[in-house]
């Protein structure tokens, strides 16, 4: 699945002037260093919701980096998408597939977008890739997400994709000083 | 009833800890999520696992032993995630003809106590097959609350499972 998978002109196109194009594409393992970059911008912006630390973005290396893609191109139950603006990362979501027989037809979502790039429909394009892959993957049964409690836009958006909510965990992160219950969703194909 | 004393897990349990673990994976029906493939952890990969697993503090390996067999074991491991350090996640098995003794209750308590008074740790949560009613009641009882429900979760001897998400939370 090396082929471009969604490209368009993005936004509304203001007189001549040109919109940029995004390109959503799966990762390989060149993108490493490009997606560290991403990653460390996302932290920068301070989003309360981000489910990662500055310090983590930080210590992670583009070895860390590579051998994270790696894992995704092998596993088949796995999948990284990345979406791309004149060459510079601005969004990505991952399927992260389980190993062991009892669960590796289960998969977990972690989706992002740069805030410059949010509402412009780009997660919700990645979630589509995403949740079509799955669908046509004969391992896959369940993709799940966690999301925080007061991420309304994301629930909004999971929601219409299909994800049902099955529960709270409460207090189940530690951000800025504080405990924040996690949301978890899922869609369960039959 | 004969008697057992509850301890947490040492390197040296390793082959003990296998055998253990090997026939509960064999059992037939057994509520936990076994594959096909059994348990298959070799003497030196346990020891490695149970050296690296007591290697964090937030971390509690318990065994219940009762003339020198193992009866029972806990496991309590941290999630790896750097938003949830503060949570640990709860696994118990009884060996089968130690069930319905109070050895599971015993055991639990433990890990209820060592969770409360240890600064770091600010839940345990723990799944459990949702038909699995002696196992909720029992955790119902011991203060854990119902969070939720992950339809078809497992996979185990050819249909889909859902698991049932419980917590128990300490203030500080």
């Amino acid at each position: 699945m090396n082929m471009v998978l969604w490209s368009i002109q993005i936004g509304y196109a203001k007189r001549d002037r040109l919109v940029p194009k995004i390109l959503i594409r799966q990762a390989k393992e060149a993108d490493a260093h490009a997606m560290l970059t991403y990653l460390r911008q996302l932290a920068d912006e301070q989003n309360p919701y981000l489910l990662i630390t500055a310090d983590h973005a930080y210590d992670m290396t583009i070895d860390d980096e590579r051998k994270f893609i790696r894992k995704h191109r092998k596993a088949s139950n796995s999948l990284l998408l990345i979406a791309w603006v004149d060459g510079e990362v601005v969004g990505a979501i991952n399927a992260t597939g389980e190993k062991r027989v009892s669960t590796q037809h289960t998969v977990t979502l972690g989706v992002s977008v740069l805030a410059d790039w949010r509402d412009k429909g780009i997660g919700t394009r990645l979630m589509q890739h995403c949740l079509s892959w799955a669908k046509s993957n004969t391992k896959v049964k369940r993709v799940q997400l966690d999301v925080f409690v007061g991420n309304e836009r994301a629930i909004h958006i999971y929601e219409k994709l299909g994800f049902c909510r099955e529960g709270v965990r409460q207090a189940y992160y530690y951000k800025n000083g504080q405990f924040i219950d996690a949301i978890i969703m899922a869609i369960v194909f039959d | 009833m004969s008697k057992y004393i509850i301890r947490e897990i040492v390197v040296s349990d390793a082959p003990r800890l296998i055998t253990y673990m090997q026939e509960l994976a064999r059992e037939p029906n057994i509520p936990l999520p076994f594959g096909p493939e059994g348990f298959t952890l070799t003497v030196e990969e346990e020891e490695a696992f149970i050296e690296d697993f007591n290697a964090n503090d937030r971390n509690l390996f318990l065994l219940a032993e009762a003339d020198d067999e193992v009866i029972s074991v806990l496991s309590c491991r941290n999630t790896a995630g750097t938003l949830t350090e503060h949570e640990t996640v709860l696994g118990i098995s009884v060996h089968r003809v130690w069930r319905n003794q109070g050895v599971g209750r015993a055991m639990m308590t433990r890990a209820i106590d060592w969770g409360r008074n240890h600064r770091g740790i600010r839940r345990i949560q723990l799944e459990v097959f949702a038909h699995n009613a002696n196992a909720i009641h029992l955790y119902e009882t011991l203060g854990f609350e119902h969070e939720g429900r992950r339809r078809k979760a497992y996979f185990k001897d050819g249909e889909y499972i859902d698991t049932l998400m419980m917590a128990i939370l300490f203030d500080d």
